[in-house]
């Protein structure tokens, strides 16, 4: 992109006479130099003694407060680089390393870009690379760590044995009269009902049917979300009138079931997107016969 | 940044190294908190923190070291100190928490619109592209300074001036 370089040119003081002149009357640059002047009245209010600076607490919280006296200046590209002593100038020739290598001698403690952490046993190696934190959490381990993982993208671990994959949560919950589910899909969850307590892991459910505790396998295979996200609803071993309230919510009817037994367990599915065929999703494991008329289906046998 | 225990007399123990030290890097910690975090997270305490830090450590840092330890743990300390914050923050009022996620922040009511608009895109800026901005266009920093002083590539802070720049010019408009 052609603006592109003149202004990267232009931020290295790159620009030839003639591409400087020619920049120079663009309106553009009136604004780049606009913005320039007015940034100089966020500058940062300093230190109040540059020798025992005492500890002072802002009182606003608002960001980046003009200064009470404007002063326009431009902000000054060449800044002169002072050399107290050999030590300065080893600083300013040190290479900038692109990877970031944490070796503890003791016990150590560190924020990785996201604000995971990393504690780090004596005599153990991370190494990862900041920059490119944003696109991959990974790091190399050789010795002991304690992980802390903040919520993102795929976080992992790799040792010259084994690597170590963070994976996130999640899960679904039905709370529903008389009914109560939770399934897993991804990580760990903990489920907190009546007396129980109890973990599940990826693809296992928790079920309360009138408070009759189960632990069914409802997940077929790799599915990462519920059926209902994806137009469609799936009942595994459930009591007829617990999947008839649910239709009736999907579809908005009345369904009158006349003497038909409700408490019969079935198994099935129903589409969310046409009536009659959702409907002999029910009726169809139930062996009955069904009318629809405005607001409302009746089954009978 | 090695943390293994350095020999002889090369380390920051020395008080005159010490306060040299101080002297010419405490105003770059304190306006690198600053430009990244704002005001409201009290900069110059974290900046004191830092240097605390370092002294008690002074045996494992040496001159030439210095200074990517103090911003380092100058931005763990502010990290540290943000994550305590948003944890108060929820448990203290749900509704709190909805409010200080993307909300537009407070226009001051100035008599010049100009920096006004120019306020609210600068908090709109990532709080990396804030830094590299400030350090470079107000503090006068060249790009390979600044390279080192966040740890990153001298190309990454090109990108990021240039799109600090470009996301200015966008919501800031004409003249």
């Amino acid at each position: 992109m052609k603006r592109e370089s003149i202004i990267t040119k232009w931020l290295r003081g790159e620009l030839s006479d003639e591409e400087k002149d020619h920049f120079e009357k663009s309106e553009e640059f009136r604004l780049l130099r606009k913005i320039d002047a007015s940034l100089q009245d966020f500058k940062s209010p300093g230190l109040s003694e540059r020798d025992e600076p005492e500890a002072k607490t802002p009182s606003n919280e608002r960001f980046l407060q003009r200064k009470r006296n404007r002063r326009f200046r431009y902000a000054s590209i060449a800044a002169a680089i002072v050399l107290f002593s050999l030590v300065t100038v080893l600083w300013m020739a040190k290479p900038v390393t692109d990877q970031v290598v944490i070796n503890s001698s003791g016990q150590d403690f560190l924020y990785l870009p996201d604000s995971s952490s990393v504690s780090l046993n004596k005599a153990s190696l991370i190494t990862y690379d900041p920059q490119d934190w944003e696109s991959e959490r990974a790091l190399t381990l050789d010795g002991e760590a304690f992980f802390k993982v903040k919520k993102g993208s795929t976080f992992k671990v790799k040792t010259s044995q084994g690597e170590i994959s963070v994976l996130g949560t999640s899960f679904s919950v039905t709370d529903r009269e008389d009914y109560f589910e939770v399934t897993c899909f991804e990580g760990i969850v903990s489920v907190n009902f009546d007396e129980y307590v109890k973990t599940l892991t990826r693809g296992k459910s928790f079920r309360s049917v009138d408070h009759v505790v189960t632990l069914p396998d409802l997940l077929d295979g790799g599915e990462s979300s519920p059926a209902w996200l994806r137009g469609e609803t799936r009942f595994r071993s459930l009591p007829v009138r617990t999947v008839i309230r649910d239709f009736e919510r999907q579809y908005d009817v009345r369904i009158y079931t006349g003497d038909i037994d409700t408490n019969s367990i079935i198994s099935g599915s129903f589409v969310h997107d046409d009536i009659d065929v959702a409907i002999q999703g029910i009726t169809i494991p139930l062996n009955c016969r069904y009318k629809i008329a405005e607001g409302k289906i009746t089954l009978y046998k | 940044m090695t943390v293994k225990e350095v020999s002889g007399k090369n380390n920051v123990c020395d008080r005159k190294v010490f306060k040299e030290i101080f002297k010419r890097l405490s105003g770059d910690i304190y306006n690198f908190l600053y430009y990244k975090y704002g005001p409201g997270n009290n900069p110059e305490d974290l900046m004191q923190e830092a240097f605390s830090k370092l002294w008690s450590n002074c045996e494992k840092v040496t001159p030439e070291k210095a200074k990517s330890y103090l911003f380092t743990i100058a931005n763990n300390s502010m990290l540290n100190e943000l994550s305590k914050k948003k944890t108060a923050l929820t448990y203290r009022n749900n509704s709190t928490v909805k409010s200080s996620t993307g909300e537009t922040p407070e226009f001051i009511y100035e008599e010049n619109e100009f920096n006004e608009r120019l306020q609210k895109a600068l908090d709109e800026l990532s709080e990396d592209q804030r830094v590299t901005l400030m350090l470079n266009r107000v503090e006068g920093k060249r790009h390979k300074e600044i390279a080192e002083m966040l740890g990153i590539s001298r190309k990454a802070v090109e990108k990021r001036i240039y799109k600090a720049l470009a996301i200015l010019e966008k919501k800031i408009g004409k003249i």
